[in-house]
């Protein structure tokens, strides 16, 4: 925080050093760059003076050279008219063009052009085709002329060209008929100052010139030319060059164009260096202002934070301390006469006792404190200056435990009380949660320690970590025998396996990580040999590593005895029954078949419903044992090469009479099949029930389907009726045990209700899938599903019959 | 069916009853044992006999297995055709019966007398056939 705002002022100061720098900056540049262009200016104005000698000069040397009229006598000659016109002049060319002259021309008396020799730019002679702004120069030159001629003698004048672009120098002479009389005309020869001739002035002076016309620099409308409306010579400076102009005028004194003279700047590069080095001082300079302002800032700063530290500090730490806080005056006879300060926590604790004044009567903070203990902490209080109570305060409508330290200080002869309140309730939480869950640990701890079964915990090497009480009764073994040694070892109570069932196991619970389930024999530390069902689960930490075993094992021994006598009891009783309704079977076999005498039509009907009731009773004998031998487990399976087809054929053979009186029509389709891993019994079994269901429970004419169909995983078996269906709300039910359907069990008292259960329990045992649809009053179809690889075997001490 | 002699050994009399009806009705002759000893002694006593119709669970403690071993010691007996009816449907005692050579096995309550009586005289006229 503080930090922070130290930087941000840092930021502050920095940014005003580095404004006012180059404001220091701008100023001096702009005074240094003035210093320098006064020097410059003193030299171009010289320069410029220079020039205008130059141009001076060269006019003069103009007149000079042309004066020597003598030249010219011998080079023309005038024929006169009778009006003392001269109608022509003779020119000798050779002589015209010795004297370098631009132009010649002839005037009458009246300035009008008779003639005029010129030359063009290219130095070709033009006499005919005569320009006509030369003649109107020319005129006007006369015109001049004549206004400022001072007598008859021949006059050299100067004069500059209207349009701006050339300097015309003329020299003229008048013409006399003869020497005394009126001039009858007049002889102007010329020259051009034109750009050509700047340019040799400009080299004989070693300056850069250039002409501009005075109108052409108006039309730029810059800040040369309004300066030059009002001057005649200006100096403009650009970065590295600086332009010297001077105005040149006619003779009406009227600026017609503008000598440009251009310099290399010097005093740029100069100026620039001490620029720079301006700049730099000027930097350190403020850099060093800032940093003396920064260290005394940071000074005052921490002077100021002392300050702070000293008064806003302690302020802070009383308000937003989070322990209810109360700093209470105190009179003579120790009575509590108000709160003098009370921190936020404290406010919020009370917020919702408002009813409670405790600001004019601040003894009510320790409201719910019972009287005795009031008294107690305030004579405490009165004697030791320091007292601690720990009690329940009320609030609103619950209570808060709570520790309350009162310490008591003085100022100035004042006596003060600083109260504090602790809240406890989340410690008392907080122990009977603890007293809970030590509770309910050694509540599994007892019930591990007491169960029944013998429980072992092992480290993931097997060690044993921890056994219960019943490894005494299950094995023999004392606890303190076994801790530290290896499970499952023969030198305990295992090792009387062999050696794949130990892989095994190991396999499922290390490997696997899964919890292993079976039966073992083991033997007891006597030597006896025990039947036991042992689960191994192991506890993974939380990146599925093993933290240990948990073995859990019982002794199955009596167990496997009563389920071998109950197998037992099973196989006899269903001998036992048996043999009566044999007995029944063949005699009343006999009797309809006339051995004992012939029977009438009502005695014959009487015996077959004896025989129909014997027979129902001997399947439900079969199926009430194969159901019992399911739930024992005994019943087993014996896959051999079995042709699934022919089985079905057998059985819908076999259920002939059965088809013929319920009048039913099956219809068989069959996918070709190669040999299969049955157990024929078992396969009979399924198909017996499926078929008998699917005939018992279609009505007359009624059309059952049996198909066998075949892929790569499943053969199915389906078995379709058009009968009375199962009613939706009882299809969950269908494979419970001796469960009946209500429509079915209203028309057809037989059925034992056991015989999709024995099929179910087949099919899965043959890791095979059963289900059904069915609609009421249309029909059903059941489909049975077994893996094309076949049944696995398993040794059974009962077939199923 | 001429005059075959049948021993039948079952101790249940009400069993034992029927099936000699209906044997003799097929024109057999039929000689009872209720045990393993009596079957043998019948066999004694009565020397040559056609079949052999027996039960498992027997009087005293001895069953037709027991009955069985003792016969197949006996060269002139060994070869008798027997036939087991029987209401004990143990995998492992079916298939010992059929380890010791037996013409078929049926179980009680599921065959009527007239079913295994017609695959008895199916056996002779197969036997006289290759006779």
């Amino acid at each position: 925080m503080r930090f922070k705002n130290h930087l941000k002022l840092i930021v502050l100061i920095g940014t005003l050093y580095f404004l006012i720098a180059l404001i220091a900056y701008v100023v001096s540049n702009l005074v240094v760059m003035k210093g320098f262009e006064a020097v410059e200016k003193q030299d171009y104005e010289t320069k410029q003076k220079i020039l205008e000698n130059a141009i001076n000069a060269e006019k003069e040397s103009l007149k000079g050279q042309n004066l020597d009229w003598s030249v010219w006598d011998d080079s023309y000659n005038f024929v006169l008219n009778k009006n003392q016109d001269y109608v022509d002049v003779n020119v000798n060319p050779e002589m015209l063009a010795n004297l370098k002259i631009d132009f010649f021309a002839v005037l009458d008396k009246e300035y009008n052009v008779v003639f005029i020799q010129a030359h063009d730019s290219e130095g070709n002679e033009i006499r005919t085709e005569v320009d006509k702004t030369l003649i109107e120069n020319i005129q006007n030159s006369t015109k001049y002329f004549e206004k400022n001629k001072k007598d008859d003698t021949d006059t050299t004048e100067v004069f500059y060209d209207l349009n701006g672009m050339p300097i015309l120098t003329t020299v003229s002479n008048i013409i006399k008929s003869d020497s005394s009389g009126p001039p009858a005309g007049y002889m102007l020869m010329g020259e051009y100052i034109n750009a050509e001739k700047i340019k040799i002035i400009s080299e004989r002076n070693s300056l850069n010139l250039s002409y501009v016309g005075f109108d052409t620099l108006k039309k730029d409308n810059s800040t040369v030319a309004k300066a030059l409306e009002s001057t005649d010579s200006f100096i403009e400076y650009e970065h590295s060059k600086a332009y010297s102009y001077v105005v040149i005028k006619d003779y009406n004194n009227q600026k017609i164009g503008v000598i440009k003279s251009e310099f290399d700047r010097k005093v740029n590069t100069t100026a620039k260096s001490t620029q720079f080095f301006s700049l730099v001082s000027i930097y350190i300079i403020a850099f060093i202002a800032a940093v003396i302002t920064i260290i005394i800032f940071i000074r005052l700063e921490s002077t100021k934070l002392k300050q702070f530290e000293g008064e806003t500090k302690y302020q802070m730490l009383f308000n937003e301390n989070v322990m209810p806080l109360f700093l209470i005056k105190l009179d003579k006879n120790w009575t509590w006469t108000s709160i003098v300060e009370q921190n936020n926590a404290a406010s919020n604790l009370y917020r919702e006792n408002d009813w409670l004044d405790i600001k004019n009567k601040p003894i009510n903070i320790l409201y719910g404190m019972e009287g005795v203990q009031i008294k107690d902490f305030v004579s405490t209080l009165a004697t030791v200056g320091l007292s601690t109570a720990q009690t329940d305060l009320i609030f609103g409508q619950s209570k808060l435990a709570v520790e309350i330290i009162g310490r008591v200080f003085k100022i100035e002869d004042q006596k003060y009380l600083l109260l504090s309140i602790k809240d406890l309730s989340e410690r008392v939480n907080y122990e009977r949660r603890l007293e809970d869950y030590a509770g309910n640990l050694k509540k599994f701890q007892l019930a591990v320690e007491n169960a029944s079964d013998q429980i072992i915990i092992t480290d993931p090497e097997g060690i044993i970590l921890y056994a219960n009480k019943s490894l005494k009764a299950i094995s023999g073994f004392d606890v303190k025998e076994v801790v530290g040694k290896k499970a499952g070892t023969s030198g305990l109570w295992g090792g009387l396996m062999d050696r794949e069932f130990y892989e095994k196991l190991w396999r499922t619970i290390d490997t696997e990580k899964q919890s292993y389930n079976g039966e073992l024999k083991n033997k007891r530390k006597d030597g006896e040999e025990y039947d036991a069902a042992l689960s191994v689960s192991p506890i993974l930490d939380e990146r599925n590593n093993v933290l240990f075993y948990v073995g859990i094992e019982r002794d199955i021994t009596k167990a496997k005895e009563v389920d071998r006598a109950k197998t037992e009891f099973v196989s006899l009783a269903s001998h036992q029954l048996r043999t009566p309704l044999s007995s029944i079977n063949w005699f009343t076999e006999m009797l309809l078949s006339g051995d004992a005498g012939e029977t009438n039509k009502t005695q014959k009907e009487y015996l077959n419903e004896i025989y129909k009731g014997n027979k129902r009773m001997v399947s439900l004998v079969n199926a009430l044992l194969n159901a019992s031998r399911i739930e024992l487990g005994t019943f087993g399976v014996e896959p051999e090469p079995s042709d699934i087809v022919a089985i079905s054929k057998d059985v819908i053979e076999e259920l002939e009479p059965l088809i013929k009186e319920r009048q039913v029509y099956v219809v068989e389709d069959y996918e070709e099949m190669p040999q299969i891993m049955l157990d024929p019994k078992l396969t009979r079994i399924i198909f017996q029930n499926l078929l008998t269901n699917a005939v018992k429970y279609t009505g007359g004419r009624g059309k059952v389907t049996v198909t066998i169909k075949k892929d790569n995983e499943y053969v199915t078996i389906s078995v379709a009726d058009t009968g009375f269906g199962i009613p939706p709300d009882q299809q969950e039910k269908v494979f419970t045990k001796l469960f009946r359907a209500d429509n079915i069990k209203a028309l057809d008292a037989e059925g034992s209700g056991l015989g999709l259960y024995i099929v179910k329990s087949i099919v899965e045992e043959s890791n095979g899938k059963i289900w059904f649809e069915s609609e009421e009053n249309k029909g059903t179809t059941f489909y049975v599903s077994l893996p094309t690889n076949g049944m696995k075997g398993r040794a059974g001490s009962k077939p199923l019959e | 069916m001429p005059d075959k002699r049948i021993l039948v050994v079952e101790d249940e009399s009400s069993l034992r009853k029927a099936i000699s009806v209906s044997l003799r009705k097929h024109q057999y002759e039929v000689l009872m044992a209720t045990s393993a000893d009596e079957a043998i002694n019948a066999l004694s006593a009565n020397g040559h006999v056609d079949a052999i119709w027996l039960d498992h669970y027997l009087l005293n403690n001895e069953t037709g297995l027991d009955f069985l071993k003792k016969m197949k010691t006996q060269d002139s007996w060994k070869n008798i055709p027997v036939f087991v009816v029987s209401n004990s449907v143990d995998d492992t005692k079916v298939s010992s019966y059929y380890v010791m050579g037996i013409e078929k096995y049926y179980i009680k309550a599921e065959n009527s007398l007239d079913t295994i009586i017609v695959d008895i005289n199916n056996h002779f006229k197969k036997d006289g056939i290759n006779e």
